[in-house]
């Protein structure tokens, strides 16, 4: 642009300019190299024949449906088990109760779109991750208060969102040596009981909204089933699939940076194992192995491999590598923290890691690229 | 050299606090005074699982503070220095913008802009907090305007326009001497007939501009040189001294990899390029989302969202210091000193730490996404 091109410019300023001092050409310091070499990873061209209407419908009726379901079916038996344990019996059904919930929990919540981002559901069920210590603060608060209005499940889902779930439920239920705490002894013991049941009575509730928003799609559940013009959320079929693709690869991040990485890395082993959700109730295995378990159920009931020949050994590749982190998590003790001093313990989640790593490999770059999803929310149309 | 021409003495010379604070950036002012809070707020541009778009004050735990429902997506937020009043725009090509303070003592009011004329999606406050200055389009004449409201009474009201120095503009940033602002003039020509198309790729011309906020006056001009003329200069921060620090978007062929970041010496007028390594060189997309500093003024960091990849340079050389890696990653805020805290598309937070493996999650919200850019607000 010239000095005159821009001189012009300015003559219908509602404010006057005043008097231009100068155009100035800037001194250019290059402190890097031009250079026309490399370039930007590109994805395959879409198959033309992927149909990409068919991904979520099949991974609500092959994943989230019968996921919610065995969540609510989890329920009952947590909340007998805070029954049992707080009128003088054993806190074992408890606790085993609870690892089956921490293990429904994991592998439904991996999929965090649909029925479960409605309403904050997800974070209702379980408040992870907590980077900032929320759960605990909050659960404390709330104890030495005695606040009476957490006792009723109806009201507690108006509290705070870190305030009525499963890690709201294990911090109330578990001591910081993974044993059971629930027993109705002394004023302290009677509200960590009543506030269990009402927690366990909300998780059932949250359950029950979830599975019926899936089974008779409301909010984000309908709005990827029927994407259109005015579907300010997705506008082809194409980018509902990329949505729900891109939030189980949010998943699989999530477990390998956040989980595994910091678990195989340096420093205290109380503070590598607190990383792992559960692991304060001695659940961090149960929950890495329903989490594994949820992910490649969830991409394989989607159908993401299948839709492209060239594709289609990843879902074997998928299957193959959920059977090796499984059996190798199966033998990692369930105490994280005392896993962490065992050498083999240790390799095992290594090795773990190792077959996530390929994992996000395999399925965010070949798949993706098959599948020509091309990015999320910030790097498909960027300003 | 024409830079000189600019007047230096006003450029550097201002009152001792309002220089220093904004030397230092609102955040790196409260930060030092009061100390970093417990509860630190930010505020972003969000889509709803809905599929509805918001600006929200969220904490670090990602729970919501307060949700203000928009009519359409927004960009960024800029923050009163004095008020902590906000105000929020349409992402380009939108018409509305809305202000609301962060303790919602009064309720948002929404407005619009005036006819001929949409956002850019960003802003910025006059030092005491009465005006405002919004990038906008005059897409009737093809040139960027600043359009200023008077934000005294009830309700936003224009009261002029000047120049933006370019076609395009698109951040806005008050610099330390109380006087002037400099807007990135991206330099890509759009019309709202035409949405979000770029109509004059081969001929655009993308610069840094700084004006006289009270006359409107253009006071320097920083181009790049004609082999860069694809680079549209967009997102910027002012670390401590006035220096500017510019991201860009190159609207070349992705066979050529520029340098994506910027710096401008608004003493001498020198805008410099910042290169990465050659391990990332070509792997950033040529995108830029958005730029900021640390609270020490030590660090700057910017988003290359379509890679993954948060970078941060030197503040005090432009040297590359480390990138880490985080899906649709755009928004970056000050946290603590020398630490960030990281939006993205997929509705979660994460901290850098220490800037080198993956940053750290703090929250993740299902079904959200985090638009381009998050601030950092003092808690209410």
């Amino acid at each position: 642009m010239t000095d005159a091109q821009r001189e012009a410019r300015q003559g219908s300023d509602v404010r006057a300019p005043g008097h231009r001092l100068a155009h100035f050409a800037a001194s250019m310091v290059l402190t890097g190299l031009i250079v026309a070499a490399g370039s930007v990873a590109m994805s395959k061209p879409a198959a033309a024949d992927v149909d990409y209407s068919r991904f979520w419908p099949a991974t609500v009726s092959g994943f989230a449906l019968p996921a919610s379901d065995a969540l609510v079916e989890a329920v009952p038996a947590l909340a007998s088990g805070i029954e049992t344990a707080c009128t003088g019996g054993s806190g074992e059904p408890f606790s085993a109760a609870f690892t089956e919930a921490v293990e429904a929990v994991a592998r439904l919540t991996m999929l965090r779109v649909g029925a479960l981002a409605d309403e904050n559901r997800l974070e209702r069920i379980a408040f992870i991750p907590d980077g900032r210590g929320v759960v605990r603060r909050q659960v404390t608060r709330l104890i030495a208060d005695r606040d009476e209005t957490a006792l009723d499940a109806a009201r507690l889902r108006d509290k705070s969102v870190a305030l009525q779930g499963l890690t709201a439920l294990e911090w109330v239920a578990f001591d910081k040596d993974g044993e059971v705490l629930l027993a109705d002894a002394g004023e302290e013991g009677a509200y960590r009981c009543a506030y269990a049941a009402a927690l366990a009575s909300r998780l059932g509730e949250t359950a029950e909204e979830v599975r019926g928003a899936f089974a008779a799609p409301t909010g984000q559940t309908g709005l990827l089933l029927a994407p259109g013009p005015e579907n300010g959320l997705a506008r082809t079929h194409k980018e509902a699939a990329g949505f729900v693709f891109n939030a189980l690869m949010t998943s699989l991040e999530l477990i390998r940076d956040q989980m595994l990485v910091p678990l195989v890395g340096e420093g205290p082993a109380a503070s590598r194992a607190a990383r792992v959700p559960f692991s304060r109730s001695h659940n961090g295995t149960a929950y890495l192995a329903g989490a594994i378990d949820g992910l490649s159920q969830a991409f394989l009931a989607a159908g993401f491999a299948q839709a492209s020949e060239d594709g289609a050994w990843i879902g074997d590749t998928l299957a193959f590598e959920r059977g090796n982190a499984l059996r190798a998590l199966g033998a990692v003790p369930a105490d994280l923290q005392a896993a962490l001093a065992d050498q083999q313990a240790s390799d095992r989640l290594g090795y773990i890691l190792t077959v996530l790593t390929g994992l996000r490999t395999t399925l965010g770059g070949e798949l993706a690229g098959y599948l020509d999803f091309r990015g999320g929310f910030n790097a498909l149309d960027g300003d | 050299m024409l830079w000189t021409a600019i007047d230096r003495r006003s450029l550097l010379v201002g009152g001792g606090a309002a220089l220093a604070a904004l030397a230092l950036g609102l955040d790196g002012v409260r930060a030092s005074a009061a100390g970093l809070s417990d509860d630190p707020l930010f505020a972003a541009a969000r889509r709803e699982p809905d599929g509805s778009h918001s600006i929200v004050v969220t904490g670090l735990d990602g729970i919501d503070r307060q949700v203000i429902p928009l009519p359409g997506r927004g960009h960024d937020v800029a923050v009163c220095p004095l008020s902590g009043r906000c105000l929020a725009f349409a992402r380009r090509p939108g018409t509305f913008a809305v202000s609301f303070d962060t303790a919602g003592a009064r309720p948002p009011v929404v407005f619009e802009a005036v006819p001929g004329r949409h956002f850019y999606g960003h802003g910025a406050f006059s030092p005491d907090g009465r005006l405002a200055y919004a990038t906008e389009n005059d897409y009737v004449a093809n040139r960027g305007v600043i359009g200023v409201y008077d934000l005294s009474g009830e309700r936003p009201q224009r009261v002029g326009e000047f120049w933006s120095g370019g076609i395009g503009p698109h951040d806005i940033l008050p610099l330390p001497d109380g006087r002037s602002l400099v807007v990135a003039n991206g330099g890509i020509e759009t019309h709202p007939d035409k949405g979000r198309e770029k109509l004059n790729i081969e001929t655009m011309q993308p610069n840094v501009t700084v004006i006289d906020r009270d006359t409107g006056t253009v006071r320097g001009v920083a181009d790049l040189p004609p082999g860069l003329h694809k680079l549209s200069l967009r997102h910027m921060a002012v670390a401590g001294g006035g220096k500017v620090w510019i991201g860009g978007q190159y609207e070349g062929s992705l066979q050529e990899t520029p340098p994506l970041m910027a710096s401008l010496d608004t003493e001498d007028g020198r805008l410099r390029l910042h290169d990465v390594p050659d391990e990332l060189r070509g792997r950033l997309a040529n995108y830029v989302g958005s730029v900021t500093t640390s609270r020490d003024g030590e660090v700057v960091a910017a988003s290359c969202p379509r890679a993954g990849r948060i970078l941060y340079f030197s503040a005090l050389d432009g040297t590359f210091l480390s990138s880490q890696q985080r899906a649709d990653a755009c928004g970056v805020a000050p946290l603590d000193e020398s630490g960030f805290l990281i939006s993205d598309g997929q509705g979660s937070l994460s901290e850098s730490g220490d800037r080198r493996g993956a940053p750290m999650l703090l929250a993740s919200g299902a079904g959200i996404s985090w638009d381009n850019h998050m601030v950092a607000i003092d808690p209410a």
